[in-house]
């Protein structure tokens, strides 16, 4: 009787002979999330096709964009904007309909807008998970810190993270904290001569100077070499000790997923049951394909992804996908200061002041994360010190004492979830595959808003302890490019998307792999809990399929 | 002294087969101070670089780790002293036949991946050391590691036995009585435990080292293991001691070049342990050995010292106007896959950083050789190599690049900061990807074939009337 | 073969840093006598100059820059999308270039502050120049987009890096090892005040000092 076993088999996981599928699961989009979802489930042997609507561009080919590159504080523009796969890089890629311009940095290729980061891979604190219940603003997580705990560790095992096992990064000068199961994979790189001096000058005025975990490694790790401090994390690593999702689109292909280039996904496919049947992609060429799995997974970032939702009508019921739009919408400040700090040694930043990412305030304004930002200054320095009309000998002896003395900060402010703040597909506009471009409507809230003055107050309170000269502050606000809430995650289908699993409410093979599932966006830049979520949606995955 | 030593070594070896009388000669294996000495020489011996897990953190010793060999994988086997899975129930006997004639505990034939020709002349004093470490020293762990399987006929360990008849002496070590002793001491070290032959020798037809061309430079997996005879010109003789020391025990001479592939493990997992006295004791011997001369070599190769400078322009050409042109990797420029793949670390001049993290392309033996095997392979690999100096690492660019774009950036490579007459195509390239030429023992193989099974017979038929003989004899 | 084609033929099968002045006159006078109408060989002469620095845009660029400006490429560059940018440009350089040599200055520095260097017209030109070279573009970027009038003169010989380069590096190029950066670069006095600490632990109070290299 050992020829009727397979029918057995068959009927017992309730599917019909004839159906057959492409591959097990489908992941779109090959950034850090969809790349590492992808190598999880491959690793444990499932048949995974990763898709992606970009190219495969080798490192030096970027390297040289870069160089080469007559606009190089674009950091879009060494990466190819092609007709066919357009990002932010281009106007006609989204219009803005409220009074922010929100126009972040994302890239199509192979590896995601990960090769343009500067690697902060922070973890989320209890509370930022809890702010409803803690401050009674915003949103909770339907999950807890301990729940993601386990992937926070393999994320960052996953992307070589170096920290500090000291620090309590909460910045209210206390233990280490948040708690973690392990030790950081690889140890923090040296701690910068700027930001010894500023340490050094500010600490004693009350501000917490904590470093930012990275995943630039420190050591030889995973096939790649260590950090050098070339500072060109933005627009791109030239030697790849920092992490890009590249890395794990190659680790998953090794493994056995099979990697689709040139394929922008424009339709999901409903089936019976609340399943997912299929994805529909299509290529440069104007080439359609439909594509079967078992469980779907969609990484396509944070703006593309609910777009990809409401043009299939899929996991909607709430009304709530594309809604809840949230950046961590920030602010910068430069000054000189009265020593030679010499900014520009090192990674392009490396920590900051955290006195304001968590306390009581949030009850009243937002939480404020200010970094100390390490580019070269060269280019800032000089490009105002010609416009100011400086020339000959005086202008190369300002250029190295500024630079010297050049102390930028970029501060950031958590957003709260409005479902007015949202992305969708253009009602009319198309691009050159026929498929709606985005529109987007952000306005930043008063929840945010009420916390600038105190951020200011800070800026003020650097420059002095500095004895500095302050050379400005920016205006009106800027764009960080940490897309969350737009395919929100919560407990309530009535007012959420997806479940604390990542997985929609209303379909139970379809799993959202985004910093956009992000329900309350604390001031940390959301990469790493995305990863984390991911690694822990191939977890959820591999059990069922 | 010395020499009676090794005669008596020798004769023991000879009648190993004896166990009351090896037995009675043998040291307590338990001692602490034997077994610490056992470690040292299982460092000089490097045993650990073939006998590791598959896993670089897995247990010492434990095997597993596959050798890449031209004639397919050779798997290292356990060597702890686990009783079901390594050489636990050993005897010094069975061990220091393994050691010296390449015969596993069960008489089957190990594969000279195993450097038991080298190890031949391992002295008594040491070869029990080792033992007393593997048995007493080394952690046990039940993990078997899987059994070779070679393609046909490399499969018949059989096929060693006339191998061997030709290839292994039973001749003890002994040093060359006009070397000083410090040199004497370093050819001990070079010719038995360090077992550098097995790569810098090259090999015969059938795999051998050539008797005549010692340490004249051989092929292994793609790379080229140089000459490192006291020529000036083709070996290390144009090397200071001192740099021939740092190189060993670092991994890199400044002016001179870097361990890279094999060499870098060597120095990570050997030669960096090994007291001074013995790396200076090495040196010497090199610095005294036979020298050997490729003709075609005018100068040594650390000596391209001179980069030959280019336009700028050439590194930065400036981005193309269309969109397309950014997502364009097609390029064989030599200097554009230069400037994106290599200059950020080694400069534009191609001089590295002044601390060395980075190393000088010019001034290096891999730029200057006439044979640029470890150039195509450095680039196709990387580097990884630890010592006292700290973890050098080069990524690989063998994903990031086609074959005629790494034979495009050696030669700009060559061109710009070595020797210029060496060049790179891209079936050089194709040939290193697949690990080194293949050998001609490969190539002969369907004549050698017909050989092999010729010699079997013959050997079949020798023993066969030797044993028959000896019955009737006894009978 | 018209004037358009002519000219671009000229351009294409030759690159400009080849071409010396007389071989374009020569082979823009032939192009002209055999098209074999009135061609405006002043035209031509100064759309085919044009894609070549004249002498005068490269001695102000290194009178003004102090630098050596060898690099051809780079010249070539900044001059074509100068004259490009501004029709008036050309002309300027001249304007410069003579006060520059009218003067018998030395340099740079004796030049800012005689009376010629008071001239707000010559000192715009000399900001232009001064800033194509200093940072390596011409143009003013834009954030995003692709409409764009910015043009790549050079990347690793802009001067901007020139003052630091004994400390900081030009981005992309490594300095050294990792951790270089815990040090300040040498000659950096030392600092007044509380000292920093290295150590990522502890208190930024300790009195631990950084080490100097």
């Amino acid at each position: 009787m050992a020829w009727l076993c397979p029918f057995f088999n068959i009927f017992e996981k309730g599917i019909t002979m004839a159906e057959t599928f492409d591959a097990d699961v489908i992941v779109v989009g090959s950034g850090a999330l969809g790349s590492n979802a992808a190598y999880e489930l491959a690793k444990a042997g499932k048949s995974v096709i990763l898709m992606e609507a970009g190219l495969r561009i080798p490192r030096w080919k970027i390297v040289q964009n870069s160089r080469n590159s007559s606009r190089r504080s674009d950091y879009n523009r060494p990466y190819p904007d092609v007709e066919w796969a357009r990002t932010t890089e281009s106007d006609e890629y989204l219009e803005n309909t409220g009074s922010f311009d929100l126009r972040p940095g994302m890239l199509k290729l192979v590896g995601g807008t990960t090769w343009h980061w500067a690697a902060a891979t922070w973890r989320y604190l209890p509370s930022d998970m809890k702010l409803k219940s803690t401050y009674g603003v915003g949103r909770d997580w339907p999950i807890s810190y301990d729940d993601l705990e386990p992937w926070y560790q393999r994320a960052e095992e996953a992307l070589g993270v170096v920290g500090s096992d000291e620090q309590d990064q909460s910045g209210q000068g206390g233990g280490a904290y948040p708690p973690r199961s392990k030790p950081y994979p690889l140890p923090p790189e040296g701690k910068t001569y700027m930001f010894q001096r500023l340490e050094a000058r500010l600490s004693p005025l009350g501000f917490n100077f904590i470093h930012e975990p990275n995943a630039r490694v420190t050591k030889p790790y995973d096939g790649r070499p260590a950090c050098a401090g070339n500072n060109n994390c933005m627009p791109v690593c030239p030697i790849g000790a920092m992490y890009s999702g590249g890395f794990h689109a190659d680790h998953a292909e090794a493994v056995g997923a099979k990697l689709l280039t040139d394929a922008t996904a424009y339709k999901l496919e409903k089936g019976a049951g609340g399943k997912i049947v299929a994805v529909h992609y299509r290529t440069s060429k104007g080439e359609d394909v439909r594509l079967t799995a078992r469980y779907f997974i969609v990484a396509a970032h944070g703006l593309e992804t609910p777009k990809l939702l409401l043009m299939s009508d899929v996991a909607n019921s709430s009304d709530q996908v594309g809604r809840n739009l949230m950046d961590h919408t920030g602010i910068g400040m430069h000054f000189l200061a009265d020593e030679e700090v010499w900014g520009g040694r090192g990674a392009v930043q490396q920590g900051g002041v955290f006195n304001r990412r968590d306390g009581e305030h949030r009850r009243d304004y937002a939480a404020i994360k200010h970094a100390i930002a390490n580019p070269v200054p060269n280019p800032a320095v000089a490009a105002r010190l010609i416009d100011q009309g400086l020339l000959g000998p005086e202008l190369d002896r300002r250029i190295r004492d500024e630079a010297s003395r050049w102390v930028e900060f970029s501060t950031v402010f958590e957003m709260l979830p409005h479902p007015t703040n949202r992305v969708q597909p253009h009602p009319t506009r198309r691009d050159a595959l026929g498929i709606p471009t985005l529109t987007v409507h952000y306005d930043v809230d008063d929840y945010v808003k009420a916390a600038r003055p105190h951020a200011e107050a800070d800026f003020h309170t650097f420059v002095k302890g500095m004895n500095g000269q302050l050379i400005d502050i920016s205006e009106g606000w800027q764009n960080r490019d940490h897309l969350m809430g737009s395919v929100i995650m919560g407990a309530d289908p009535k007012d959420s998307v997806v479940d604390g699993d990542c997985r929609t409410h209303d379909h139970d093979n379809l799993f959202l792999a985004t910093t956009g599932v992000i329900p309350a966006s604390g001031v940390i830049n959301p990469t790493l809990t995305g990863v984390a979520l991911s690694i822990r949606i191939a977890d959820a995955i591999a059990k069922e399929v | 002294m010395k020499f009676l030593i090794s005669v008596t070594a020798a004769c023991l070896s000879l009648v190993v087969a004896s166990p009351s009388f090896a037995q009675d000669a043998q040291p307590d294996f338990t001692d602490k101070a034997l077994i610490a000495r056992g470690a040292a020489v299982a460092t000089a011996g490097d045993c650990a670089a073939c006998h590791r897990a598959v896993e670089p953190s897995g247990p010492q010793y434990v095997g597993g780790y596959e050798i890449a060999s031209p004639l397919g994988a050779i798997v290292a086997p356990n060597i702890t002293p686990s009783k079901s899975a390594g050489i636990g129930d050993w005897s010094f006997a069975d061990f220091d036949r393994a050691m010296r004639k390449g015969k596993r505990r069960d008489g089957a034939n190990l594969y000279p991946a195993m450097p038991y020709t080298d190890y031949q002349g391992v002295s008594t004093a040491d070869m029990q050391a080792l033992y007393a470490y593997f048995m007493h020293g080394v952690k046990p762990v039940d993990t078997k590691a899987p059994e070779t399987h070679l393609p046909f006929p490399f499969g018949i360990r059989m096929l060693m036995t006339p191998w061997n008849w030709m290839f292994r002496s039973d001749k003890p070590f002994k040093a060359t009585e006009t070397l000083s002793t410090q040199a004497q001491r370093g050819q001990y070290l070079v010719e038995t435990l360090g077992h550098c032959g097995s790569c810098h020798t090259p090999r015969n037809v059938l795999m051998a080292e050539k008797s005549g061309e010692a340490l004249g430079g051989g092929d292994i997996g793609g790379w080229h293991a140089p000459n490192i005879t006291s020529d000036p010109i083709s070996g290390i003789g144009g090397w200071r001691q001192d740099e021939l020391v740092a190189y060993l025990r670092d991994g890199r001479a400044p002016g001179k070049g870097v361990a890279a592939g094999g060499m870098a493990e060597a120095v990570e997992h050997s030669l960096q342990h090994l007291p001074d006295a013995d790396l200076e004791a090495i040196a010497a011997y090199l610095k005294a050995s036979d020298p050997i001369r490729n003709p075609d070599e005018k100068r040594p190769a650390f000596a391209w010292t001179q980069a030959r400078p280019i336009k700028l322009a050439a590194y930065e050409p400036g981005n193309g106007t269309d969109e397309a042109s950014y997502a364009d990797s097609s390029t064989t420029d030599g200097a554009f896959l230069y400037a994106g793949a290599c200059a950020s670390c080694h400069g534009r001049d191609g001089k590295g950083t002044k601390d060395h993290f980075y190393p000088p392309l010019v001034g290096s033996v891999t730029t200057g050789a006439v044979n640029p095997a470890n150039l195509i392979m450095t680039i196709l690999g990387g580097v990884d190599r630890k010592s006292g100096v700290g973890h050098a690492f080069m990524p690989a660019f063998a994903d990031q690049m086609s074959d005629a774009q790494v034979a495009a950036v050696a030669n700009h490579v060559l061109q710009r900061f070595g020797r210029s007459q060496t060049s790179v195509t891209a079936t050089m390239v194709a040939t290193a990807r697949a690990g080194g030429p293949e050998p001609l023992l490969l190539k002969l193989m369907p004549w050698l074939m017909g050989l092999a099974a010729l010699a079997l017979a013959v050997v079949a038929y020798v023993s066969i009337r030797k044993s028959s003989g000896r019955k009737s004899r006894v009978g | 073969m018209t004037q358009n084609e002519a000219s671009r033929q000229t351009s294409a099968s030759t690159p400009f840093a080849m071409l010396r002045r007389r071989d374009l006159l020569v082979g823009i006078g032939a192009v002209a006598f055999l098209a074999g109408s009135g061609i405006s060989v002043d035209a031509l002469l100064a759309q085919a100059e044009a894609a070549k620095p004249s002498t005068a845009f490269v001695h102000a660029s290194r009178f003004v820059t102090s630098a050596a400006l060898d690099d051809e490429t780079a010249l070539n560059r900044a001059w074509r999308q100068l004259s490009t940018l501004d029709r008036g440009f050309a002309q300027a350089v001249e304007k410069l270039s003579e006060a520059i040599t009218s003067s018998g200055l030395k340099g740079m520095a004796e030049f800012l502050a005689a009376p010629v260097g008071k001239d707000e017209a010559l000192l715009a030109t000399a900001r232009t120049i001064t800033s194509a070279f200093y940072l390596g573009f011409t143009g003013t970027p834009p954030s995003h987009g692709h409409k764009d009038t910015t043009g790549f003169v050079t990347f690793t010989g802009a001067l901007m890096w020139r003052p630091t380069i004994d400390a900081t590096v030009i981005p992309t190029y490594a300095r050294g090892g990792t951790d270089f950066w815990v040090q300040p670069p040498a000659g950096t006095p030392e600092p007044r005040g509380p000292q920093g600490i290295a150590e990522w632990h502890g208190s930024a109070r300790s009195s631990t000092s950084s080490k100097r290299a």
